[in-house]
Parts: C-alpha cells; sequence; structure tokens
C-alpha cells in the first residue's frame, strides 16, 4: 500500500458526494447565512456550529480518498486552532454588524451602525478618540523607553565577563513575572501613603508626593512599570544579534583602527537592524492592548483609559456587546496597518541595504 | 603603559567581545537595581500585612 498522496480529480460542484468539499463549503456558508439572518442566536450558533462539523467531515473524507495522511494528521491542531482562534474571530465580528448586548437576548442586523456609532457618535465618539490618544501616547512612550533600555541592557550584556549568565537571570526575572503581581507591587511602591517612592520623595523636596495625583504622573507610572517588565524581552532579541555579530570583523576593524562608533554602525547595527525591527513590532502590537496595568494601577482615572480599557468598559460594564466588538475591529484595523507599514519600511530598508 | 580605566577593567582588558573586572561590575550593580523590585515583592511576601503595609515602607524600617 503506498501512503504517498494520490491525485484525483475534483467532482463536479453540485455533485452530492461525501468527498465534495466545495459543495459542504458553499452549503456551509449559505445555510449559515440564512441561519445568523432569520432564527434566533442560540439556534443560529448550532446550525453555523452543525454546517462548520459538515465542512470539516467533508475535508477529511477528501484528504482520506486521496491518501493525504500529513494533512489528515496536522486537521486536529488546523480544528483546535479553528475552534479557539478563527471561530471566535469570525464570530465577533459577524456581531459587530448586529444590535446586540450580552444581557438581552435579542439580536437585530445593523449593518455599518456600529462602526458609524463608535467613530461619529455625539458622546461615544469623542471618549472613544480620547482613549484613542491615550493607546497612542502609551504605545509610544513604553515603546520607546523598552527599546532604549532594552537595547542598553543588551550592550551591556553582549560581551562576556564573569557571573554573565547569574546576571542575566536576575535582568530578565521582571518579564517572568505575572502582570498583575508587578502592577500590584507597583501600586504599593506608588501609594502615597506607605510606597516607598512617595516616602524617599517626601523625604528630598519636604513635601508630600504623589505620583499618580495628575495624569502626567499617572502615564509615567504606568509607563515605567511597562517599560520595566518587557525591556528584558527587547534586550533579549538585541542580545541574539549582537552575540552573533563573527568576533573576526571587529578583530579587522581593530587591526584597520576604525573608530568605535563607526564599528557599531557599520558591523553592530547592520546584524541586529532586524531584530531591534522585530522587537519594535512585538512591542508595539502589545501596547496596543495595554488594559492589565491601567487598571491595576488606577482604574481607568486620570483620564489614562486606553481603548482596551474602553473596549472592557462598553462590552462588559455597560453590555453593548457588539458596539465593542465593531471598536474592536477598528482598532485591529489599525495595528494591521502598522504592522504592515513596518514590515514595508523594514523590507524597503534590507533592499537598500 | 595601561591606564587607568584599563587598570579597573573598565576598557577592554582581554580579547575582542571579552569585558574586563570594572564592566563585569557596572553590570552587576545595573542588574542588581533592576532585580531590586523583585527583590522587594519576596521580601514583603515574608512580611505580615501590618509591616508591609506601614507608613514608614518595610524596606527602610530598622
Amino acid at each position: 500500500m503506498t501512503t504517498t498522496a494520490q491525485f484525483l480529480p475534483a467532482p463536479p460542484l453540485l455533485s452530492p458526494v461525501a468527498h465534495n468539499w466545495k459543495l459542504a463549503l458553499l452549503a456551509g456558508l449559505v445555510v449559515s447565512a440564512i441561519a445568523i439572518a432569520l432564527f434566533p442566536a442560540k439556534l443560529s450558533l448550532g446550525i453555523v456550529g452543525a454546517m462548520a462539523a459538515l465542512i470539516a467531515a467533508a475535508f477529511t473524507v477528501n484528504a482520506y480518498r486521496r491518501r493525504y495522511y500529513g494533512g489528515l494528521l496536522v486537521a486536529p491542531a488546523i480544528a483546535v486552532l479553528f475552534v479557539m482562534n478563527i471561530f471566535p474571530l469570525l464570530w465577533s465580528l459577524g456581531l459587530s454588524f448586529f444590535a446586540y448586548q450580552s444581557n438581552n437576548q435579542s439580536i437585530r442586523f445593523v449593518g455599518l451602525n456600529n462602526y458609524i456609532k463608535v467613530l461619529t457618535n455625539d458622546i461615544a465618539a469623542p471618549a472613544n478618540w480620547d482613549a484613542l490618544i491615550n493607546t497612542g501616547m502609551f504605545v509610544v512612550f513604553t515603546v520607546a523607553l523598552q527599546m532604549i533600555t532594552g537595547f542598553l541592557l543588551a550592550m551591556l550584556f553582549a560581551k562576556q565577563f564573569p557571573l554573565r549568565k547569574y546576571l542575566l537571570i536576575l535582568v530578565l526575572t521582571p518579564m517572568m513575572l505575572s502582570v498583575v503581581a508587578s502592577g500590584v507591587f507597583f501600586s504599593y511602591y506608588y501609594d502615597p501613603t506607605f510606597g516607598i517612592l512617595s516616602y524617599v520623595m517626601g523625604e528630598i523636596t519636604g513635601n508630600q508626593f504623589i505620583l499618580m495625583d495628575n495624569k502626567v504622573g499617572a502615564v509615567a507610572g504606568i509607563v515605567l512599570t511597562d517599560a520595566w517588565m518587557w525591556a528584558p524581552f527587547v534586550m533579549l532579541l538585541v542580545l541574539a544579534g549582537l552575540v552573533s555579530v563573527p568576533k573576526y570583523l571587529y578583530e579587522a576593524a581593530a587591526i584597520d583602527r576604525v573608530s568605535k562608533p563607526r564599528q557599531f554602525w557599520t558591523i553592530t547595527f547592520p546584524y541586529i537592524r532586524g531584530l531591534l525591527m522585530l522587537a519594535l513590532l512585538f512591542r508595539t502590537i502589545e501596547a496596543f492592548k495595554l488594559y492589565d496595568l491601567v487598571y491595576i494601577l488606577i482604574r481607568g482615572g486620570q483620564d489614562t483609559k486606553t481603548i482596551a480599557y474602553l473596549i472592557t468598559e462598553i462590552a462588559n460594564e455597560q453590555n453593548k456587546t457588539s458596539e465593542g466588538a465593531a471598536l474592536s475591529y477598528v482598532i485591529l484595523f489599525m495595528v494591521i496597518v502598522l504592522t504592515n507599514l513596518y514590515l514595508y519600511l523594514a523590507n524597503r530598508r534590507n533592499q537598500g541595504a | 603603559m595601561a591606564t587607568l580605566a584599563e587598570k579597573f577593567g573598565l576598557r577592554k582588558a582581554s580579547g575582542v567581545g571579552e569585558a574586563g573586572w570594572g564592566h563585569t561590575l557596572i553590570v552587576a550593580l545595573v542588574s542588581l537595581i533592576y532585580f531590586l523590585p523583585v527583590l522587594m515583592i519576596i521580601f514583603t511576601a515574608f512580611k505580615p500585612s501590618a509591616q508591609a503595609l506601614s507608613v514608614l515602607p518595610a524596606p527602610l524600617q530598622k
């Protein structure tokens, strides 16, 4: 028995055979769309689930007939990915086109109304734009501080010296802590009554020092905590680039008496540029989702609500589920645009280099 | 002749990519400062609540 994949002619589109996955996909999409439009939420969810199972069964039978065993082996992983990632994503996308509240089972198709509302409504839009500006501010400050700190730490650890691996563990520890633990303890450090920061600053200045008393202080507190946690991540990526630079390049540069700054720009930087870009990309995407520290440190006070914080408020506290979903997709769109811009710039620089 | 910075290991003392004791000391100091909040978290975990939330912060108590 051969185990290689076999080429078999595809059945006609409307042929009702078990391995006709194209027909199953078409039927699944049409039936799901009709069910979502006509039936109550619970029933339509069941129908969509049944259609997904039908499509999966058609794919499996087709793969088995063609002896495409590789595909069959990865099918469970793809199924888990679909159920845990893709389906919730598609479900929330669908939800953003309906008027739906989690505390009210009625659902009604409203098209792009939710998107128009979150972007232009007199009450909702100003809060959303404020939160978006706050998010942008956090993205710029946290990512900049993380990149600078991470880069400097990586430069310190680039050379070989005694105790290097032990000191590296100390610096990497903040990244391993849970955000909640770090947030709670930093809220203690910043506390005006028993916080060490307020105490030390009070002793120095002679006045009571409350960091979170105004927006600038609150933003600084959140930015410092986030940067402290995630600068080691940037350091780790940059360090991987720094240690990969061949030593003979520096030896040759030293023989040619090339200055240290020139060595850095002509030898070191080209090796770490890609990794810096990667760190920038990862940290920017994460900073866009900043919620936990804003909640733990200040509960969104002092006008520090980020867009993720506002989405949670809209969807969970105000029960405006579909509006929350619409706002989430607006942000997702922005992150995708920003990510592609980064990648475009990185690729253009690499092609130019 | 070695400069003062080289004597204290602040400059490259050996081969390319290897640092001296001065560099090690600086990195150790930076690492400890960076680790300090974690250290305080660990110490606070061993203190009773009254001491952890005292008006004179716990690390400064005698």
